[in-house]
């Protein structure tokens, strides 16, 4: 709910815009009102065979209301289509910004598995908030009130006749839909998430099960899921016409009233007859405006949700804290990382206490499991994340007194996936340094020995990479990750799993010519798989967080079992 | 297999029949739909008629009062009709509604379990159907199809009949509004067939642009690190500023095209109604016509053009139910065309140990490339003879053919060139349920059903008991799972690690005690404890049994009698290892 109205909050940078857009929705509506009434009018008045000229106001207003509705309607549905599209663009915004402020430390720190899914579907909801969910009801109120006005005025006791079944449409009847929707909803879910699981498991693992030769069994499963669905869906469906149902009977309510009233008052002397076609009309038309709330509601729900969300990420915290007065940081220091633990917002505690030291041109391998706590590890060293205790320094200088932008500057990292953007080979090279000649780019990909590969291309470094890089290799895509970190010339370079999905001769190959690029500089090594570990100045295992053993590759190859047997395995020497 | 899964929300393709309203193959093939289409008839008529009667009783009221000067009391009857007929309508509607939705729900169950049946014996017979669009598509794209029976077909029966009725009743007053509603009714299907059709040609053309401006957001979010590690992030932040204004822009002009088919509908449908109001208004001055007839018409007029437009603006939702179900029925046709039995399949031979099992011979294998102008070559020329009891090695770049290799002696496909054989017996000879259940095979993404750990070990050999199911997982070295048994995991078994998955995939395949065993990267992308663990395990799982190992890893390799090295589809070294 906060969220939401946060996301109404917004409209207000828009107010012409979004009072345009109501307006012309309310005016489309009440054009065919008009169109009804006026036309009722001319037809009644003409009945008492007046002078033609009498009658020419109103067979221009029935002109122009045939005109003026499809008209305001289209102007509408694109003034509020465009501030939707407005409202998205400030969204998308917002979120960038959080997540630039985030950085991807504070983005791993959203529970949600899948925080990109999330957050494109939630985007992707907002979008329609506006048309769906925010306009329907403010136009029927606008709509409410024009028809309250000319009942006031043509008579007032049908103010209670029409408003009153319009009150009911537009209000009970859609809260009830919803009401009844949710119930549904939740007995069927269940068993819709095991038919949805149990039909893409069927499809794709056809392979499977026919080598299994499991069919029977399983489409068996799968039919019982699916019935028990489709008995469900049969049960429900007499939840979904009762909004339409509800609405036509009231229409009839208000009608039948309308006349009565009218057919009193005329009888009465009060009204002239003239204006009981008239009435008929009114009491008719303002019905259109409330026809689209049950679904507006319906959708209301899940619009709440996905606000909130957003506005989660929106509002999240920074992992680090920006120094008042940042100090520079010291010519070629040594990193020291003292007791650094990290503990996140559970309590649970994902790192340390660690201790390490990296001096210029050292090269520290580092190995352990999934979860062993590298990649946060990762992010303290690049500034990403804070440690909750314990700190980081450069030459005695704590990092957190240093602008993180100066670290980022210092200390680069590539993880496993070697992102690539969509564009250019150039273009991802030259993330690194806007500036770079496009020989600097040359040279840092002969220094991957990419040169021969860019040269066979049609394009050669303006060749595009496809979306998300999906054109290359992997093995090119690891070391084009490797010539954009050479060309930002880190002091100190992390690379996290730079050989992984690799086949062992590309590994291999990759993993000696990395080692020979960036000769010189400091390195941190994360690895799984300890291939170029014997290359290693220092190598530390981690596990569960904390650094359990440490040493030179002969020294662990001598004294630990398990990195032996680790080692062997990748490298296949020795004996079982 | 594809593995990006897309929401069939994207234009489809030029020329396709997208806009065709009724498929008679929906109705063909699912019997509910064929019952639910004449209920839908049934109600639009009693509809058409409740229609009529109401504007006949409502002028007849109004003229009462108006011109008769009729008391109050003496309207009751009329005023209840009135009523009744609304009542009755919204009545007819709710039933309508709650027989479409029936009518959905056993169409939607029926198609799904038809091509789930399909795939299963597309796949069985060595052709590959499924694929994660259909599997979307299958489970919740065709979802879509309440729209189109719900909302969409029966405005357009509603849309037949109501005109017509109309137009009868209305011949019977005054022919002049009947020529003016004949002219113009038609023009609202011909106007929304043109400019739906450009408006879709437009919005197709902008539809990749958009996309590409769209997805600036998820490029941040993707590669936010690598944004940040260079120091990038606040360019890219106007970046996706930049993006998201030029993306309104274009979608903006998309959809001024786009919504001309709705203003053009919208403007046939009022302009026509205040022609007829002007028409008869001038008619009843003039005396040719009645007040009462005249009101009649005019509360009629609106109601012929509404289920028009109505069906007009649930067009594109029952078009993308309609597209779901054709893409079923695709499938659905294939799977029918090759559905002749092959008669005549041999049995697989006994081959003794030592002696030649599975034989290629210059089996070569390719697909015709996504552009369709030149094909893929996967396998080159293939030699291989694998004799009973060996452990061979497949080892070489990704991408080389190993796993399609694999896929070809399991019959999921078939050479493009040369043959394989099974104790000399071709392939495609053999009855491939009986070969199959010979072989255990581990693919490289573990399969895994939501289920317990011990119904997903169990899934080639029901009669297994949990005792045979304990001694599979003992025997592969997946002790620690054996008290987790009866534990549930869902979908992709998630709850697991990939290692533990592997583990469960490796016990299922050995578990029917097969002859011959395909394992596919059985280590690859797992922890080093798993990997050691199952490699351990190979002398126990392998004895007796032919092994055809996909490696990478050497702890795997150096176990194999025989190691070949393939590349770019061949064979390029062969060597015999110096393990035993």
């Amino acid at each position: 709910m906060r969220g939401f109205r946060r996301l109404i909050g917004s409209l207000r940078r828009y107010p012409w815009r979004f009072a345009g857009s109501i307006a012309a929705g309310a005016a489309s509506i009440a054009s065919s009102i008009g169109l009804l009434t006026v036309s009722a009018y001319l037809i009644a008045r003409a009945a008492l065979h007046p002078p033609l000229l009498d009658l020419s106001v109103a067979i221009v207003g029935v002109r122009f209301f045939g005109i003026s509705r499809a008209v305001l309607r289209y102007v509408e549905r694109l003034s509020s289509h465009d501030l939707s599209l407005r409202l998205l663009a400030d969204l998308r915004t917002r979120v960038a910004r959080a997540l630039h402020r985030l950085g991807p430390a504070g983005v791993a720190s959203f529970r949600a598995g899948d925080l990109v899914g999330r957050v494109l579907g939630d985007v992707d909801e907002i979008q329609h908030v506006f048309v769906r969910v925010i306009a329907p009801p403010l136009i029927a109120v606008v709509i409410a009130a024009l028809t309250l006005l000319l009942a006031l005025v043509w008579l007032p006791v049908s103010a209670f006749t029409i408003l009153g079944p319009l009150l009911v449409a537009g209000v009970v009847v859609p809260w009830f839909t919803r009401r009844a929707g949710d119930a549904a909803g939740r007995t069927i879910s269940a068993d819709r998430g095991r038919m949805i699981g149990q039909t893409v498991e069927i499809i794709e693992g056809a392979p499977v099960i026919v080598a299994l030769g499991a069919e029977d069994r399983l489409l068996a499963a799968a039919d019982e899921a699916a019935e028990r669905v489709a008995h469900a869906e049969r049960r429900a469906a007499w939840m979904h016409g009762f909004g339409d149902a509800a609405i036509l009977t009231l229409i009839g309510v208000s009608l039948v009233g309308t006349l009565w009233v009218s057919a009193v008052a005329v009888d009465a002397g009060s009204l002239d007859g003239v204006m009981i076609a008239v009435l008929a009309m009114l009491a008719v038309t303002p019905f259109e405006s409330v026809a689209t709330l049950p679904s507006a509601f319906e959708r209301l729900g899940r619009s709440l949700g996905a606000a909130d969300r957003l506005f989660e990420v929106i509002d999240g915290e920074s992992p680090t804290a920006e120094a008042d007065r940042p100090v520079p940081i010291p010519t070629e220091p040594t990193l020291a990382v003292r007791q650094a633990t990290v503990v996140v917002a559970n309590g649970d505690r994902v790192l340390g206490p660690i201790d390490l030291e990296i001096e210029p041109g050292m090269r520290v391998g580092v190995v352990g499991e999934t979860g062993a706590g590298k990649t946060t590890l990762a992010h303290v060293l690049c500034r990403f994340l804070d440690p909750t205790v314990g700190t980081v320094t450069l030459d005695g200088v704590d990092v957190r007194d240093v602008a993180s932008n100066d670290v980022r500057g210092f200390v680069g990292y590539e993880d496993d996936r070697a992102f690539l953007f969509r564009g250019s080979i150039l273009g991802n090279v030259r993330i690194a340094d806007q500036d770079a000649s496009e020989g600097d780019v040359r040279s840092v990909l002969d220094g991957v020995r990419l040169g021969n590969w860019i040269d066979g291309l049609p394009d050669g470094v303006r060749t595009d990479v496809g979306e998300a890089g999906e054109e290359v290799s992997g093995g090119q895509r690891k070391r084009l990750a490797l010539a954009r970190a050479l060309l930002a010339d880190f002091p100190i370079l992390i690379l996290d799993e730079p050989i992984s999905g690799l086949d062992p001769a590309t590994a291999d190959a990759v993993m000696d010519d990395l080692l020979a690029a960036t000769a010189g500089r400091s390195l941190v090594l994360i690895t799984h798989r300890p291939i170029g570990l014997d290359r290693m100045d220092q190598i530390v295992v981690m596990e569960a967080g904390t650094i359990v053993d440490r040493g030179t590759h002969p020294e662990l190859l001598e004294r630990s079992a398990r990195y032996r047997s680790m080692w062997n395995a990748a490298t296949g020497s020795g004996n079982r | 297999m594809r593995k990006s899964r897309t929401l069939p929300t994207e234009p489809t393709e030029p020329g396709s029949d997208r806009a065709r309203p009724i498929d008679r193959r929906l109705f063909g093939l699912a019997e509910g739909a064929r019952r639910y289409l004449w209920v839908t008839v049934g109600f639009g008529l009693a509809s058409a008629v409740a229609v009529i009667i109401g504007a006949v009783v409502l002028a007849g009221i109004i003229n009462d009062v108006f011109l008769n000067g009729a008391a109050p009391r003496s309207l009751t009857g009329a005023l209840v009709v009135l009523g009744a007929v609304y009542l009755g309508r919204g009545a007819l509607e709710w039933g309508r509604s709650v027989s479409a939705h029936r009518a959905s729900a056993t169409v939607k169950r029926s198609l799904r379990e038809r091509v789930m049946r399909a795939v299963l014996a597309q796949t069985a017979r060595g052709r590959s159907a499924g694929s994660g669009d259909l599997a979307l598509t299958a489970s919740t794209g065709i979802d879509a199809l309440d729209a189109y029976f719900s909302h969409y077909l029966p405005q357009l029966v509603l849309g037949a009949l109501v005109p017509l009725f109309a137009v009868v009743w209305m011949a019977t007053v005054d022919p002049l509004s009947v020529v003016i509603i004949v002219l113009t009714v038609p023009l609202i299907p011909v106007f929304m067939w043109l400019i739906g059709t450009y408006a879709d040609r437009a919005t197709r053309s902008r539809w990749l642009t958009m996309r590409r401006l769209g997805d600036g957001l998820v490029e941040t979010l993707r590669g936010l690190l690598t944004l940040e590690v260079y120091r990038a992030g606040g360019e890219r932040l106007d970046r996706v500023k930049r993006l998201s204004d030029e993306y309104r822009r274009q979608t903006m002009a998309t959809l001024r095209v786009a919504f001309l088919s709705a203003f053009v509908l919208e403007l046939v449908a009022t302009i026509s109604v205040a022609v007829i109001a002007v028409a008869i208004g001038l008619r009843v001055v003039q005396g040719d016509l009645d007040f009462e007839p005249a009101m009649a018409i005019l509360i009629l007029a609106p109601e012929v053009y509404a289920p028009m437009r109505k069906a007009g603006s649930e067009f594109h939702a029952a078009m993308d139910g309609m597209e779901a179900a054709r893409s079923m029925f695709a499938v659905l046709e294939t799977a029918d065309a090759n559905d002749g039995e092959r008669s005549g399949l041999l049995p697989v031979p006994q081959v003794a140990v030592g002696a030649p099992f599975v034989t290629l011979s210059d089996v070569s294998f390719s697909y015709p490339a996504s552009d369709d102008a030149h094909t893929v070559q996967v396998l080159d020329g293939i030699d291989l003879s694998v004799v009973r009891g060996e452990h061979v090695a497949l080892i070489g770049p990704s991408g080389a053919g190993k796993s399609t290799l694999i896929r070809l002696i399991l019959g999921f496909g078939r050479p493009t060139g040369g043959s394989i054989d099974v104790g000399g017996v071709p392939l495609d000879r053999l009855d491939a349920g009986s070969w199959r259940s010979m072989i255990g095979w581990v693919r490289q993404e573990p399969f895994l059903i939501s289920g317990t750990i011990a119904d997903n070990v169990r899934l080639g050999a029901p009669g297994a008991t949990t005792e045979d199911v304990a001694s599979a997982l003992r025997l592969v070295g997946a002790d620690d799972l054996i008290p987790r048994l009866g534990e549930t995991i869902g979908e992709q078994g998630r709850g697991l690690s990939h290692g533990q998955r592997r583990m469960v995939t490796l016990a299922r395949a050995v578990l029917p005690n097969p002859a011959l065993l395909l394992l596919d990267e059985p280590t690859a992308g797992i922890d080093t404890d798993t990997q050691l663990r199952i490699a351990s395990a190979f002398d126990r799982i392998a004895v007796g049994r032919t092994v055809i190992t996909v490696a990478h890893q050497r702890i795997l390799v150096d176990l194999a009698d025989r190691v070949i090295t393939i590349d770019g589809g061949r064979i390029v070294t062969a060597s015999r290892s110096e393990h035993r």
